[in-house]
């Protein structure tokens, strides 16, 4: 029976979060001869320990003592490193776990990544970067911070943006406008083209429906989209376009009614290579974009040069024939192979009155199949406002495009309903994920264009491109593709699932910094000389937004106070436990504070000081010698006066209230569990403890878990420095490997049994 | 004939847009014995180094030169292509023409001079290097514990669960430590002897480990995988195997000395039990008391003993032991408050330490649980915190971490058995950082136990009642509080002993005279020396939660080596031309991994290989430059300088 168990001991390892904890059990592991696999959420290794500047009380650069860690955990022969993945199962138990990991796709190929940054200077997208935790910036294709592990760029696509979604031809508008900014025009008419046959009429007279779902509204207004295509169309210079299918085939396609949406069909079409007759009952090409708007709103010129492409494609057109009078209904079902009824609401009667089977809607408009276009008729399909009544230009021509895809489905004998649901308009997944904007400060911007008024200026045209939010992040331009040499992006790239079978785990995830803005009362993101503790140490750092130098709105602070326990011994907020390692921090950065700015005031609010470390009394005294003040006390508030910050506070030593004057406030922000813990809790059936950390199995011994082969290291079982975290991470290899070596054991002493 | 490569990176344009890589690709063409200069955009990307292989085997290249980053980046991943294609790793040099040329200089021109003045020093310094071998020796699969505290336990365990030896020295008759001493933990107030019991039964249960009480390391020789220790065991004088600890003994020992267990607070005899629950279960005879051992006279313990394990004549012995690591987990001892006349300790029996409270309040203790004072339950109890702690004029300026939460644990045991006393505690600054502590430090609170900012000056009696003189710093006003009892929360420090050890092992000490980890945040478990592990508070004060998380990790940095069953031995080390060394030792003094050793017989230095890290500082310090260090060797730094001066 014991030998039974013993067989099914899988001697490798699973540890979840490559932090300093997760990297040193791995290390550890793997320095044993056991296979381990190390897998991380982020693009790179390292943790928050690779965001500090300094750690105390020793002041090392961090930095500086975790890349070579990283480096070691990622060559390591025995540690299999999946970054930017995921554990979504796990199954099992002690000895035989089997755990499912999602592979995150970086749309970038990693075995061709050089890490070159080639990508990086063509990329127009630029995020906030959260390894300087929003107070820098990086692009959509990115490595967290120039030391990753893997040194290998990860693009951020989050998915298509409310813009994108909104616009019933999904042109691409995330990505034009982000061009727009970098002055890449000529790139950005041609993203454009992509979607949009004829760029010109709806940069004119576009109803724009993107601009109603922009998210750039929830700060001041919607970026004037549809007027920076206005701008492309009339400031770039492009040469005639010449459009022909790659291949040629025999099938014949009418398109009745040369309106946007019997354009866009007939563009469609002849581009996958039918043979298009466009039938126009008038004599020029166009209809409502010629009789429904005066040429001061779309100058005719714009309309003709959009549409000499069509002439210029090989479509056959007849002018001044209207089916149905000049020419039968009858007559053309027997020529071609397939029909497009596009004849506008106003002709929707007499089509339907010349066929024999078209059916009338309710409201007298041609009846359709409304996710084919199919009309009851074989082989005739109908779109735009003879279908729908009077609508949009953008809509009639979508119903255009559906109406090319149904054609070419039937003719090439596909089945015409499938996937059909993701054409036209659709709704961001993303609505709620506002990219963090409250830092934007709410300048005056270029006025609103209206369509009549001339068009932006350049200048006009790049600032206001530039008030996008970038909400899909990566804007899908492409233009890093066109620039990287081993050509390792790749946009088709799909999330990958892989099972791994372990024989112990390892949970290394970590914490969350607390969000502060749960203290409202001390203005953080209100105020932006108000920051918090990870935010303060990437100010410091030399490679931080800054460079290291400590600016606030550009000048260097002169009054600074540190507000302790903010989200920790609090339980306003849920947190009654202390965060163990803010009050050294705290000191740590006071001392950085002092030594770039030496004549600052530097005041420390606490409630008690919590220096117990090894050297970390030493260092408290040392940071007080410095000129830096403590004062036991109650802060309750911080207010701007006079463009300068106060705070409020109790001074609890001498009994009375103070105010204190401040050009910079750091909030010691406590530690709080992941959010991401809780899934996994639910996975493993883990307890969480009062702190909603990870419990420990009751007794004294902070590693082992109430699930037997799960250990716990770090500081998703509680708060903890590098060094406690350093030594629980071993601590917890050492468990996992007196497991895994039961494992390994049973396959020498064979002859035994 | 001697063929160079010399390979220049792009590094993308890290190094491409500063550098004319061309242009140095040109000039390291000119370079003597260089046969082929390359330059590609990527040298550490595979096709990269297959660039240098390829050309290792068709072109027969014997020396090699990677112009890139620093060798802290890459120097290994080269060293590996080298080896790959048959060439020793050791016939390569690296040219850091990034970190200290491309990023540093703005300008073109100047980078480009600086690139080619380094390749040609790198290219001058290899074509003098010399084949090293990296050599490997073989590890003994056991650890020696020094320690059998809680870390000691849990470390042993650990390393023995792994499948390997472990001998477990204590110097006491039982392993347990101060653990064994302690009734409750905080703050879940769990009796602590539901963990050390099942622990101390594993112990003694597990066949991988050699538990050896009243014993002591005398001497460490050897390196990491391969130490020899020598261990002596003082004779306990009773046989375990037959003592079933009938207590007989015991009763007519006429001999009564002071507890240890119990702080003093009672007497024991000379034959006794340790604790309880000691292992072995068996008595021991404290030879410095009895009266045998000292005249001779006695022997009734012998005479009544029904199993005759009473033995007299049992001698201590000495052996030896290979061990593949050590790990040190030899704890801490309590703070004497006498260094703190001030507070009373030893003038007023009712100045009593924090653990001599936990005797007292044990139940195993001397009074069986019962507090008391004089025969009375006491009404005033106070408390006074950092005792020894946090305290310069004692000379301990660090915080001993524990002292905050076990005197919350101890008012509010006081609490709850006198539930009408006034008990106060004097601190600093609560430091409640554990997980549950905050939210115990609430609990006790809530008890009516009162807190009081501001450490006491003076302690003194005023008509047979003790008088606590402080001052109150949020009333920020002078008082004086009545009390009849007064407990002294005392810090934890070094053992007394500690010296003995550390020059063994050559540990070294930090400021607070704890023993010092290699590395205070990565390597807080590992020491200066290879093969040498810290665990629990022999390394800094720490609480049980602590102290056992960091004996499960020195068990895993313990047998890592044991696992692989092999270390590395640096093949860059030092060497001693034994004709020029004059043995004036100086590099002996100067060496901090005790890898340099003198000859006795011929007084000329000698180099432990295993041991040297070919850090250089004998080298540099060797007054008749009698020691070579290998592939740094004068002549090649001397080429290297030659080509940029």
């Amino acid at each position: 029976m014991l030998e039974e168990e013993k067989e099914k001991v899988i001697p490798e390892a699973l540890i979840i979060g490559a932090g300093i904890a997760g990297m040193q059990a791995a290390l550890d592991i793997a320095d044993k001869g056991f296979k381990v696999h190390l897998v991380e959420k982020d693009p790179s290794i390292g943790g928050h320990m690779a965001q500090l500047d300094k750690t105390f009380p020793t002041l090392d650069c961090s930095a500086c003592i975790i890349t070579p860690k990283m480096v070691d955990t990622a060559n390591h022969p025995n540690i299999n490193l999946l970054t930017y993945s995921e554990v979504v199962d796990i199954e099992g138990k002690a000895g035989h776990f089997k755990v499912t990991v999602r592979k995150k796709p970086r749309y970038v190929d990693v075995t061709k990544c050089t890490a070159c940054a080639d990508c990086v200077a063509q990329c127009p997208v630029t995020l906030p970067n959260e390894f300087d935790m929003g107070l820098g910036t990086r692009k959509a294709i990115y490595i967290p911070f120039p030391q990753a592990v893997p040194l290998k760029y990860t693009m951020d696509r989050r998915g298509i943006p409310p813009c994108t979604a909104a616009c019933p031809l999904h042109c691409n508008a995330q990505g034009y406008v982000a061009l727009i900014s970098q002055g890449k025009f000529k790139e950005a008419l041609a993203l454009v083209r992509k979607t949009l046959p004829f760029p010109g009429i709806l940069g004119y007279v576009c109803a724009h429906p993107c601009e109603w779902e922009c998210k750039r509204i929830e700060v001041d207004r919607p970026v004037s989209i549809c007027a920076l295509k206005r701008f492309l169309v009339d400031h770039v210079e492009e040469p005639e376009i010449h459009l022909s299918p790659v291949e040629e085939k025999p099938q014949k396609v009418a398109i009745v009614g040369a309106g946007p949406a019997g354009l866009t069909a007939a563009f469609d079409l002849r581009l996958k290579g039918y043979q298009v007759t466009l039938f126009e009952s008038k004599e020029q090409l166009g209809g409502l974009l010629i009789y429904g708007f005066p040429s001061y709103r779309l100058p005719r010129e714009v309309v003709k040069k959009d549409l000499s492409v069509i002439e210029r494609m090989g479509i056959e057109i007849r002018f001044n024939t209207q089916v149905g009078k000049d020419l039968s209904f009858d007559e053309i079902l027997k020529t071609y192979d397939a029909i497009f009824l596009s004849v506008g609401s106003t002709g929707a009667e007499t089509i339907i009155q010349s066929s024999s089977g078209l059916k009338r809607d309710r409201r007298g408009m041609i009846q359709v199949e409304p996710l084919t276009l199919e009309t009851g008729l074989q082989k005739v399909f109908a779109g735009g406002d003879g279908v729908t009544g009077p609508g949009t230009i953008i809509e009639a021509m979508a119903q255009g495009r559906k109406g090319a895809i149904s054609i070419d489905r039937y003719l090439r004998g596909e089945d015409l309903r499938c996937e059909r649901t993701t054409e036209g308009r659709q709704f961001s997944p993303m609505q709620n994920i506002l990219p963090d904007s409250k830092r934007i400060e709410r300048e005056t911007l270029p006025h609103m264009v209206k369509p009549i008024e001339p068009g932006l200026t350049l200048e006009e045209a790049i600032e206001e491109a530039k008030r996008c939010l970038s909400c899909g992040g990566c804007s899908d331009c492409g233009e890093c593709a066109k620039y990287c040499q081993p050509k390792a992006i790749a946009y088709d790239m799909e999330e990958e699932t892989i099972e791994l079978h372990v024989g112990a785990i390892i949970l290394a995830t970590g914490f969350d910094p607390f969000n502060p803005t749960l203290k409202p009362e001390f203005g953080y993101g209100l105020y932006p000389n108000v920051l918090h503790g990870i935010e303060m140490e990437r100010l410091c750092s030399a490679s931080g937004p800054t460079k290291g130098e400590i600016l606030i709105q550009g000048k260097k602070p002169k009054e600074i106070i540190f507000i302790h326990c903010v989200g920790s011994r609090d339980k306003t907020v849920g947190n009654e436990y202390c965060s163990r390692v803010c009050c050294m921090y705290t000191a740590k950065q006071a001392h950085l504070v002092r030594d770039k700015i030496p004549d600052a005031h530097i005041t420390v609010l606490y409630m008690d000081v919590r220096a117990f470390g090894k050297g970390f009394e030493e260092f408290y005294e040392r940071v007080q010698k410095e000129q830096i003040i403590y004062r036991r006390a109650n802060p309750s508030e911080v207010y701007r006066k006079n463009g300068k910050l106060v705070v409020r506070a109790e001074d609890t030593l001498l009994g009375e209230p103070v105010e204190l004057e401040a050009d910079l406030v750091v909030l010691a922000s406590g530690l709080i569990p992941r959010r991401e813990d809780d899934l996994l809790k639910k996975r493993l059936g883990m307890e969480s403890s009062s702190d909603r950390f990870y419990a420990e199995a009751p007794g004294l011994d902070p590693i082992l878990t109430g699930v037997e082969g799960i250990f716990l290291a770090g500081c998703c079982q509680g708060p903890k420095d590098i060094p406690d975290t350093v030594a629980q991470a071993s601590g917890a290899a050492a468990l996992a490997c007196a497991l895994l070596a039961k494992g390994r054991k049973t396959t020498v002493p064979s002859s035994e049994s | 004939m001697m063929k160079i490569g010399v390979y220049i990176c792009h590094c993308g344009i890290n190094i491409a847009a500063t550098v004319d890589v061309e242009k140095v690709t040109a000039f390291a063409r000119t370079l003597p014995h260089v046969a082929i200069a390359r330059n590609y955009q990527y040298m550490c990307s595979d096709p990269g180094q297959d660039l240098i292989k390829n050309d290792i085997k068709n072109e027969k290249l014997d020396r090699i030169v990677v112009a890139a980053c620093s060798p802290r980046m890459h120097e290994v991943t080269y060293r590996k292509a080298c080896r790959s294609a048959g060439l020793n790793p050791y016939f390569f040099e690296m040219a850091n023409i990034r970190e200290q040329c491309s990023w540093v200089h703005p300008d073109k021109e100047e980078g480009t001079q600086k690139a080619m003045d380094l390749i040609a020093s790198a290219v001058a310094k290899v074509s003098l290097h010399e084949p090293l071998e990296e050599n490997e020796v073989g590890v003994t699969p056991s650890v020696l514990v020094i320690g059998g505290g809680i870390a000691g336990i849990q470390a042993s365990l650990d390393i023995a669960e792994s499948g390997f030896e472990v001998f477990l020295v204590e110097k006491a008759p039982s392993p347990g430590g101060h653990l064994a001493q302690i009734d409750r933990t905080f703050p879940d107030l769990a009796e602590t002897s539901t963990t050390l019991l099942p622990k101390l039964k594993a112990l003694q249960a597990h066949p991988q480990i050699h538990l050896l009480t009243q014993s002591e390391v005398e001497g460490v020789e050897g390196f990491v995988g391969n130490f020899k220790v020598r261990i002596r065991h003082l004779p306990r004088y009773v046989n375990h195997e037959k003592c079933t600890c009938c207590k007989k003994c015991e009763e007519v020992c006429p001999v009564r000395v002071p507890n240890e267990l119990n702080m003093g607070l009672d007497q024991r005899p000379a034959i006794y039990l340790p604790f309880p629950n000691a292992i072995p279960h068996s008595y021991t005879i404290d030879s410095k008391n009895c009266l045998f051992f000292q005249s001779g006279e006695c022997g009734k313990c012998r005479e009544i003993c029904p199993e005759s394990a009473v033995q007299f004549e049992e001698i201590g012995m000495e052996f030896e032991a290979k061990v593949g690591t050590i790990l040190v987990a030899t704890g801490y001892d309590p703070f004497d408050p006498k260094l703190k006349p001030e507070l009373g300790y030893g003038r007023y029996r009712n100045v009593i330490t924090s653990l001599e409270l936990e005797r007292l309040l044990s139940s195993e203790g001397p009074t069986q649980g019962k507090l008391l004072v004089d025969g009375k339950e006491p009404r005033h109890i106070v408390f006074i915190q950092c005792v020894g702690s946090r305290d310069k004029t004692v000379n301990n300026e660090y915080c001993s971490r524990v002292c905050c939460m076990y005197t919350a644990k101890h008012a509010y045991l006081v609490k709850d058995r006198i539930p009408d006393a006034r008990v106060t505690i004097c601190y600093i600054d609560i430091r409640a950082f554990g997980k549950g502590y905050e939210q115990f430090y609430e609990t006790v609170q809530k008890k009516g136990v009162f807190y009081r900012k501001g450490v006491p000056s003076e302690i003194y009696e005023r008509n047979g009642k003790l008088i606590v003189k402080a001052d109150d710093e949020l009333l920020g006003e002078p008082y004086e509080e009545e009390a009849d009892l007064v407990v002294l929360a005392v810090g934890l420090t070094q053992r007394q002993d500690a010296d003995h050890l550390r020059s063994l092992l050559k540990l070294s000490l930090s400021p607070d005279r704890f023993y010092l980890e290699a590395h205070p945040k990565l390597r807080p478990l590992d020491t200066a020396t290879d093969g040498i592990f810290l665990a629990g508070t022999c390394q800094g004060p720490k609480d049980i939660y602590d102290t056992i998380s960091q004996a499960h990790g020195a068990a895993s940095r313990a047998t890592i080596p044991l696992f692989s069953g092999k270390v590395k031995i640096e093949p860059i080390t030092a060497w001693v031309d034994e004709l020029m060394c004059a043995g004036c030792g100086l590099c002996e003094q100067i060496c901090e991994y005790r890898a340099l050793k003198i000859d006795p017989y011929r007084k000329v230095m000698t180099v432990n290989e295993a041991l040297c890290k070919g850090c250089g500082a004998c080298n540099a310090t060797c007054p008749s430059s009698a020691i070579t260090l290998r592939h740094f060797k004068t002549e090649q730094i001397m080429a290297q300088l030659r080509e940029v001066c």
